[in-house]
């Protein structure tokens, strides 16, 4: 979903984005027609606003909040839970962790080799939804989107969700309005309020156990990821030679 | 009739670029059934039928000549695909003694449906008969072997399409297309046994699921091709 087109107008006008459809669409940098095709249909997508924000040098975060659907989010943002912030962390940064607990220095010496990758990597939707479920949410949004649960899942594991899908499913968990925007990419981290070198830090706070846990959890879904690509791969060579 | 023709251009030039690949003993099952389809499509476009026709025994064996052309390329093309997608019980409803069953048994109701009919003169599929119900049943039950191949193939094709693989995925969305139509068409046969003017829309989407077919076929070829040569 979206915001209405006029709210839009009135918007930009008000953080000094130029009113007229051609000279808005050169500022943002898209294209004239799929400025006046989105402002026709009556609906701005939060992407064209996160885009429009950082443009007028305005808090994307304050940008949504400007408008009526978003309203009831302004006001200080919630601190990202640690969970969540590990929500976001990839397989090699966990393992270097690990590393350097075993080889102390391990990690200073692969920050030049590796930094942390921002959002969307694969799976940072899916994680992130695994890390506010107080319970049950699957279902609970199967209930309210009035979708099939299988469909629900397929549209998490995929990163389908539209922003708006994020703001909800984080308001019915109770965490950080922005953690969703974050991990499917719509927002930096930076702009949804996280510390910077927050996925840092909660790594160097986790215990063994956890440590442990994380990086098992992350070379499963490694695992799983490498078989399927690995099924796959076999299966087009089975149909190339066969029918080829 | 340009359509017929283009159909049969873009078939017989599918099928003439794995012929090198045939002789070396690649694939002849897929490159056999190319070569069955193209010349069925050949036989029925209407410059060709009339000079083929003059030379056979009996007046529109051209045409019985054409379905079992086309049901044998089906056939074989059909086994290819279920083992492709690796499929053995599928495998079996296509050539398997159930498959075989099926296959004679369309046959056999088409002869005797072709024996049935009255023709007043040459043309493929008896089209200038349609006024006849047996010739209209005679048309619609040749499409209904096409359309049960596709029906058993299908689930398996369409699982393709979301393959993480590009080659995989344009194949099965070429197969799972032709296989719609092939679907389509038996629907139009249905139609045209009650309303004979849908006759010229089924044969326009029966070319159409011919090509989307053996485009899909000669993309795994063309994968294959590249695979090796990257290999190299």
């Amino acid at each position: 979903m979206s915001v209405p087109s006029g709210e839009f107008r009135a918007w930009a006008a008000s953080v000094g984005l130029p009113a007229a459809a051609l000279p808005l669409a050169r500022a943002l940098g898209v294209s004239r027609s799929t400025l006046q095709a989105q402002l026709l249909r009556g609906r701005v997508p939060e992407a064209q606003i996160v885009a429009a924000a950082r443009v007028a040098g305005v808090a994307p975060v304050d940008a949504l909040t400007a408008f009526d659907r978003y309203a009831d989010l302004r006001g200080p943002a919630i601190e990202p839970t640690p969970a969540e912030v590990l929500a976001q962390v990839e397989l090699a940064d966990a393992l270097v962790v690990l590393l350097d607990r075993q080889a102390p220095g391990a990690r200073a010496a692969l920050s030049g080799v590796r930094g942390m990758a921002d959002p969307p990597l694969p799976g940072s939707v899916r994680q992130w939804i695994d890390a506010i479920d107080p319970g049950g949410l699957r279902a609970t949004l199967a209930e309210r989107w009035r979708m099939a649960p299988s469909n629900v899942s397929a549209a998490i594991s995929a990163s389908k969700l539209r922003p708006s899908q994020l703001v909800e499913i984080a308001r019915i968990a109770g965490t950080s309005w922005t953690g969703g925007l974050a991990a499917a990419g719509v927002l930096t981290l930076e702009e949804a309020g996280w510390r910077r070198g927050a996925r840092s830090d909660a790594l160097t706070r986790l215990s063994d156990v956890d440590l442990n846990d994380l990086v098992a959890d992350r070379l499963a879904a490694a695992q799983r990821e490498a078989r399927r690509l690995a099924a796959d791969t076999e299966q087009a060579h089975r149909i190339q030679d066969t029918l080829g | 009739m340009t359509i017929a023709f283009l159909v049969v251009a873009v078939l017989a030039a599918l099928a003439l670029t794995r012929l090198p690949g045939a002789i070396r003993g690649r694939n002849p099952l897929v490159v056999a059934s190319a070569f069955a389809i193209a010349l069925a499509f050949a036989l029925i476009t209407p410059e060709v039928y009339r000079a083929v026709d003059g030379v056979l025994p009996f007046e529109n064996a051209t045409d019985l000549l054409a379905k079992l052309l086309l049901f044998t390329g089906l056939l074989l093309a059909g086994t290819q695909v279920a083992r492709a997608y690796d499929a053995p019980r599928t495998l079996r409803f296509v050539s398997g003694p159930p498959g075989a069953l099926v296959f004679v048994g369309v046959f056999v109701v088409e002869v005797a449906l072709f024996v049935a009919s009255e023709p007043t003169g040459r043309a493929a599929d008896l089209a200038l008969d349609l006024d006849q119900g047996v010739v209209r049943l005679y048309s619609t039950v040749a499409t209904a072997y096409p359309a049960y191949l596709f029906a058993l193939l299908l689930p398996h094709v369409v699982r393709g399409v979301r393959s993480s693989q590009t080659s995989t995925r344009l194949t099965s969305l070429l197969l799972s297309a032709g296989g719609v139509l092939a679907l389509v068409r038996f629907a139009i046969g249905l139609v045209t046994l009650g309303v004979p003017a849908a006759y010229p829309v089924g044969q326009i989407v029966s070319g159409l699921a011919a090509v989307l077919v053996a485009l899909g076929l000669a993309l795994a070829f063309f994968a294959r091709r590249l695979r090796s040569r990257a290999a190299r």
